[in-house]
């Protein structure tokens, strides 16, 4: 009897383990993972409980934090349960077909060509590609844009209103040879940027050196951040990847020249090399001109610093290269694609073209202000002065000008297939810029023979998956 | 029951008499086949993978031995042995610690007031959770923290080369004190009085006592503390990730995060595989030397 007893116990803490893999709770008819903050979150629970009863299918949504996604995504693929419905960027565009994981969603669009039609092209052709033919904008459709996204620069207006006699006696107040031709007012007083007409003006770096560095080190105050390297390269009248995405091109005129504005910024003493952060810009502490106002963090700058008193402007440009409206900044995207494990693709399409509802969008853009207008149409009222109280018009505008494609473009490291050699530019170079003390950014720069070397170096790299 | 699986003398227990206790040791055996051999299996076969993790593991592709070229020689040979000099640099804590461990607990283990409060105060840091503490690090080294603040410098302490390792030490050295000083305080409450009582009578120095039989008693504990100082200093992660992530260029990526690195950013769960694999061999390489070395020395 004990032995039968015993043979009991062992097999019930056997059988114990079982339940620990079966799968709990019901199936539902989409599942959806996706990359996003609590308040985007927030908005998706009760979006996708909308969907639900409109539809009349169940929704299972996860949602996780940026750090977390990418793990997220793939537990669930190696435990078979991948989701229907996933978050992608452009950059990921590339592995994931490598990887098969995205379904082609070209054949279940036609129903929605009209709202679609609205959805700017350059969003759309993001997320369009041919593998067998490497080209983007053609081929199959493998993702919906969710948003477009923009990097731009924003300017601390309370810091720079409470500053600018320093950027007066630096640039005089009335138009004399040793103004750069930096725009201003009727007085003859510098324009700053609150005051500029962007449709037609615009600083150059130069002048926009001289303003932050005006402003730098006074009462602890930094001028600016350090510049993106591809965005300076771009107004330097070059790019990091050759037109036909095969070279690298960091051994350029434009790219070393985009350098060594980055070591000027921190030796002329215009940049902080460490203090410039995202929190000294949100608390107004220390940045007078801050590079990466993401278009999503629009609230949360609300919030901190104050409606009004934060802008976004245009980047400079470089006299002789480009003309003061030819300023190029950085356009990001997001999209919600549906794998190819999912057993319902037209439903799954049908979930995501339920976000792409003009309710649904309005909500996004204007009460929970997550985002810049997805379709053309509503852009166009986005920029109106009346729209909306609470931004400026102007930052609206230099917003719109970005994602329109205007005055945006794509970065060359969201069509390659990861961004491994992009980040080794970083590490292996313009981080060291970024981490040198004032006065001493000039010798991390690279001599010729340090730049075909790190140009072999990022290429190998590059190479190692550019054909697959 | 117990007479039935005991062994006979000169006589291997067979099967129908020693099941039972099979079935006893089956879920622990099954766990450890799931959760240990399994997964040590699946990272060891990843390592020939050309794998992202975003397919399953069986439909990757086999590239053979190109992660660990790519690793060792290649394309990301330059990182890895970074990582790993970082690693190295970041364990010039290990040596002082024990150092002031030992002066600490020596100090501590007199007959003085408040000697129990020190103790408790010198634990603090160990029970005190590493986020915070890095995070409380970070503020204080930053470029407007508290240190540069107290100096009247500008001191780039988490973007430096060499200063941000500085800081890992310090943080590392201040968190882990309280446990190599304790240590030391129960390995000092052991030593055997007499002894020291008749190199007193002998005549002995302080010093002389403290060489002869304080140390040779404490070898022990030295032993266990290098040993456990040396695995954890290689596998070190939370600190330097949580103060700066990866660094600036790097400057701060140990092993475990160029693993977490290729893992979780670049999505190479080959090269992950890899590193990880290196890493544990050299953990166990190192272990293995220092309990050679143990095993030849005469033990107290």
């Amino acid at each position: 009897m004990k032995r039968i007893l015993s043979c009991l116990l062992v097999l019930a803490l056997c059988i114990g383990v079982v339940p620990a893999f079966a799968a709990c709770g019901g199936k539902s008819d989409i599942t959806i993972l996706l990359m996003c903050n609590a308040q985007e979150a927030a908005f998706y629970r009760t979006q996708f409980k909308a969907t639900e009863e409109k539809l009349g299918i169940s929704i299972k949504f996860e949602d996780k934090a940026s750090g977390e996604y990418y793990d997220a995504v793939r537990q669930a693929i190696n435990r078979g349960d991948t989701p229907d419905i996933i978050y992608v960027r452009q950059s990921d565009v590339r592995r994931y077909l490598d990887s098969g994981l995205l379904a082609d969603i070209s054949s279940y669009l036609g129903d929605y060509k009209t709202q679609l039609d609205r959805v700017y092209t350059s969003a759309k052709e993001m997320y369009m590609y041919n593998p067998s033919t490497k080209t983007w904008g053609e081929g199959g459709t493998y993702a919906v844009p969710k948003d477009l996204s923009v990097q731009q620069l924003g300017y601390n207006r309370t810091l720079i209103h409470e500053n600018r006699g320093k950027i007066y006696e630096e640039f005089g107040t009335q138009r004399n040879d040793d103004d750069d031709g930096i725009p201003r007012n009727a007085d003859g007083t510098v324009k700053m940027p609150w005051e500029m007409d962007w449709a037609t003006e615009n600083y150059t770096w130069e002048q926009y050196l001289r303003m932050a560095k005006a402003i730098n080190a006074i009462n602890g105050v930094y001028g600016c951040d350090l510049p993106d390297i591809e965005i300076l390269t771009w107004a330097f009248g070059g790019t990091i990847l050759s037109s036909d995405l095969q070279n690298v091109q960091i051994d350029s005129p434009a790219f070393k020249q985009a350098a060594a504005f980055q070591a000027r910024l921190i030796d002329e003493g215009a940049a902080s090399t460490g203090g410039a952060t995202y929190e000294n810009f949100q608390s107004v502490k220390n940045v007078a001109f801050y590079g990466l106002v993401n278009s999503f963090d629009i609230k949360s700058f609300d919030d901190s610093i104050g409606a009004g008193n934060w802008g976004v402007m245009p980047w400079p440009y470089v006299e002789g290269v480009s003309q003061p409206t030819e300023w190029q900044g950085k356009i990001t995207s997001a999209g919600y694609a549906v794998t190819n494990a999912c057993k319902n693709k037209a439903q799954a399409v049908s979930v995501i073209m339920e976000l792409l509802d003009d309710s649904v969008q309005n909500r996004l853009v204007q009460t929970e202000k997550l985002m810049l207008p997805l379709f053309t149409d509503v852009a166009a009222e986005f920029v109106k002065p009346e729209y909306d109280d609470v931004y400026s018009p102007e930052s609206r505008s230099v917003y719109i000008d970005v994602i329109s494609g205007k005055n945006g473009r794509v970065s060359d490291s969201y069509y390659t297939y990861d961004t491994d050699w992009y980040n080794l530019i970083a590490t292996e170079y313009t981080e060291k810029i970024f981490g040198a003390e004032k006065g001493k950014a000039d010798s991390v720069l690279l001599t010729d023979a340090g730049y075909t070397a790190l140009q072999k170096s990022v290429q190998e790299l590059y190479d190692s998956t550019k054909n697959r | 029951m117990l007479l039935e699986v005991s062994k006979p003398k000169g006589r291997r227990l067979g099967w129908k008499e020693n099941y039972v206790g099979w079935l006893y040791c089956l879920p622990i055996i099954i766990g450890i086949l799931i959760f240990t051999a399994f997964p040590i299996i699946l990272s060891l076969y990843s390592t020939v993978l050309d794998w992202s993790g975003f397919q399953e593991i069986f439909d990757a592709k086999v590239i053979g031995f190109d992660n660990f070229k790519t690793v060792f020689t290649g394309i990301y040979s330059k990182t890895f042995w970074k990582a790993l000099g970082n690693t190295i640099t970041m364990m010039v804590q290990i040596p002082i610690s024990m150092l002031l461990g030992v002066l600490l607990a020596l100090g501590m283990n007199r007959k003085m007031a408040g000697a129990k409060v020190f103790r408790v105060l010198y634990y603090l840091p160990c029970i005190t959770s590493v986020v915070a503490v890095t995070i409380l690090f970070n503020r204080m080294f930053s470029l407007n923290g508290a240190i540069n603040s107290l100096f009247g410098k500008e001191i780039n302490w988490l973007q430096d080369d060499v200063l941000v390792k500085v800081v890992v030490n310090i943080l590392i050295l201040w968190k882990g004190l309280g446990y190599s000083t304790l240590m030391y305080l129960a390995g000092l409450q052991s030593v055997s009085t007499d002894q020291i009582e008749a190199a007193k009578i002998d005549g002995a120095s302080g010093a002389k006592i403290f060489l002869k039989i304080t140390m040779p008693a404490l070898y022990p504990i030295t032993f266990y503390l290098l040993v456990t100082g040396i695995m954890g200093g290689l596998q070190i992660f939370n600190e330097p990730f949580i103060l700066v992530k990866y660094g600036l260029a790097n400057n701060a990526m140990t092993s475990a995060s160029f693993i977490y690195y290729f893992y979780n950013e670049s999505a190479r769960l080959g090269v992950a595989a890899v590193g990880a694999w290196a890493l544990a061999i050299l953990v166990f390489i190192v272990t293995f030397i220092q309990m050679a070395i143990d095993n030849r020395k005469e033990k107290y």
